[in-house]
């Protein structure tokens, strides 16, 4: 499960993931039935998500891309098709899969610790045997002095930080996210794309983020899954080859740019060339 | 679940209440502040003894129709022991059946808040029993329950209900969806749910509704007692006005008022302790 560490050899490209899927989507679509008649949120879709690989769905606002990540999270029935997690099909939520919200969703009355630890206290485990992680985990985003302090004593971004490491704290096996950092102004979220990627690199899950930023998602991703709006599936996979860890400064690389150049162009053709 | 449209908690009337907590804060911040918020209404009900005392006095109005305010407080002062016993009396019935009413109340709340047809067979005719001035039901319990306790009681927790119940069934349906969602994602069970985010979201809602409770109890011990009672500040009012001694009618209404106060301060205090355990910090943006 361990894959290429950082003090391998950075001229590869290192595999990501180790080849064993760990998320499959097959044939997965979402209809809606409103007053007005079928609404088709999500049309086909077929990816695979491989164990230790970050993946983000990349596409424009009503895409559909966030109703397949609830779909994959289990909060939301397929219409048709399936989606298999770790070899179990997805029925209904699971412990096994922590999500993030657009929203931190942190409870007002508890501090940040036992919000941290707050799904342990729902799936009934021992709080003893995670409050040390979840001490590592609030400090690994640089939250250590801050485990006492309620939410709102918190700015936007660092709540939001809270919620990732409460998506971790039971050790999931894949995390989802959607749209974390839209809420967040852009200098938070690039220090948040940074924040998340440090995390990200000491536990390694399958990821699968929904965005609607190109220069967010060739950052953190491994691989970009594009979706279009009519039909709303995935038409583009961009593989995205830079090394791990990744600093910020990549992206003033040509390479950086001329993968979202690319993405871009896509987009544009999928929405008619209408921007 | 649906949010009772009926008495929904709008967010702008709950803005507009943050508002003014937030700027009755800051006033007590300043000196002027002080003055303006405790001294202002004292000074004011001092002039308004004033005028009543020299009104009383000047126009020689019988002791009869209006006591002076200084009579009034002889006779306080002559029958203090039966007014502090009675006081009690009636108290003590008043929080019970506020106790009771509240049990009875955040269970039948609960209930509409989660089960369509619980609300859809139980909420309209509770609303019809309610609209029914209460105080004309009284005999009936009377005639049902005998004219002890049970029937004050019983009665006590009829008309005090319903105002806890609906503010309980409003609360624990307003709120924010993103939590639900949240704790469903983390394959929290209908209970959890319930336990861990609607009620203390709810807590506000619910406590109004038992501030509103407090009124209503009181209302219900004090025509239980004009009925039926031997004792209690209702029975008071009326053995002394059949004697004509509106002084001690006024001074029962004023200890009324105090127990009154008491009750709801115990509420409230209820209220704080509650919320620093389990509700969430309106109070801080």
């Amino acid at each position: 499960m361990q894959l290429a560490r950082r003090n391998e050899a950075t001229q590869t490209v290192p595999l990501a993931g180790d080849g064993r899927p760990l998320i499959t989507a097959t044939g997965v679509q979402k209809i809606f039935e409103t007053p007005t008649g079928a609404v088709e949120a999500v049309g086909s879709v077929d990816f695979s998500v491989s164990a230790g690989e970050f993946i983000s769905l990349l596409g424009p606002s009503g895409c559909g891309k966030s109703t397949l990540l609830m779909m994959v999270a289990g909060l939301e029935p397929t219409t048709r098709g399936s989606i298999v997690i770790d070899g179990i099909p997805v029925s209904r939520p699971r412990r096994d899969v922590g999500i993030v919200y657009q929203e931190p969703v942190l409870l007002p009355w508890k501090t940040v610790l036992q919000n941290v630890l707050f799904p342990i206290r729902i799936q009934k485990l021992s709080k003893a045997d995670y409050l040390e992680k979840g001490h590592k985990l609030l400090c690994s985003v640089g939250l250590g002095e801050f485990l006492d302090k309620k939410p709102h004593e918190l700015s936007g971004g660092m709540r939001q930080r809270v919620a990732i490491c409460r998506a971790l704290i039971n050790d999931p096996a894949v995390l989802l996210m959607d749209e974390p950092f839209s809420a967040l102004d852009t200098i938070t979220r690039e220090q948040m794309s940074l924040s998340l990627m440090t995390l990200w690199e000491e536990v390694r899950k399958s990821a699968l983020f929904v965005t609607h930023s190109i220069r967010e998602s060739v950052y953190l991703s491994d691989r970009v899954l594009v979706m279009g709006k009519h039909p709303s599936t995935v038409f583009w996979a961009e593989r995205i080859p830079f090394p791990r860890p990744r600093a910020l400064s990549i992206e003033e690389t040509p390479e950086f740019n001329a993968i979202c150049s690319r993405l871009r162009l896509k987009i544009d053709e999928a929405l008619g060339g209408s921007g | 679940m649906r949010a009772l449209p009926e008495l929904a908690f709008t967010a702008s009337a709950h803005a507009s209440a943050l508002e003014s907590k937030a700027s009755v804060a800051r006033a007590l911040t300043t000196l002027r502040g002080h003055a303006i918020l405790i001294v202002l209404p004292i000074v004011t009900a001092a002039a308004a003894l004033i005028f009543w005392e020299v009104m009383a006095r000047g126009l020689n109005i019988s002791p009869v129709i209006l006591p002076a305010p200084s009579q009034v407080y002889q006779k306080i002062m002559s029958v203090l022991p039966l007014l502090v016993s009675n006081s009690i009396q009636t108290g003590k019935e008043a929080l019970l059946g506020l106790v009771l009413a509240a049990g009875v109340g955040i269970a039948i709340g609960s209930g509409l808040a989660y089960s369509k047809y619980f609300r859809a067979a139980v909420y309209p005719n509770l609303v019809f029993f309610q609209l029914i001035p209460k105080v004309a039901l009284a005999p009936l319990f009377i005639i049902w329950l005998g004219i002890g306790i049970e029937s004050r009681l019983t009665f006590t927790i009829f008309i005090t209900f319903f105002p806890i119940a609906i503010s309980t069934a409003v609360g624990l349906a307003s709120v924010d969806p993103i939590y639900v969602r949240f704790s469903r994602g983390l394959t929290a069970t209908d209970w959890q749910i319930f336990k861990h985010i609607r009620v203390p979201f709810a807590l506000p809602a619910i406590f109004g509704g038992l501030k509103i409770g407090v009124t209503m109890a009181f209302i219900g011990v004090i025509v239980g007692e004009f009925i039926t009672s031997q004792s209690g500040l209702g029975y008071l009012i009326l053995f002394a006005m059949a004697r004509t001694e509106t002084a001690v009618v006024l001074g029962s209404i004023a200890f009324l008022c105090i127990i009154g106060i008491a009750v709801y301060a115990a509420v409230a205090l209820l209220e704080v302790v509650t919320r620093r355990i389990w509700g969430a910090p309106y109070d801080e943006g």
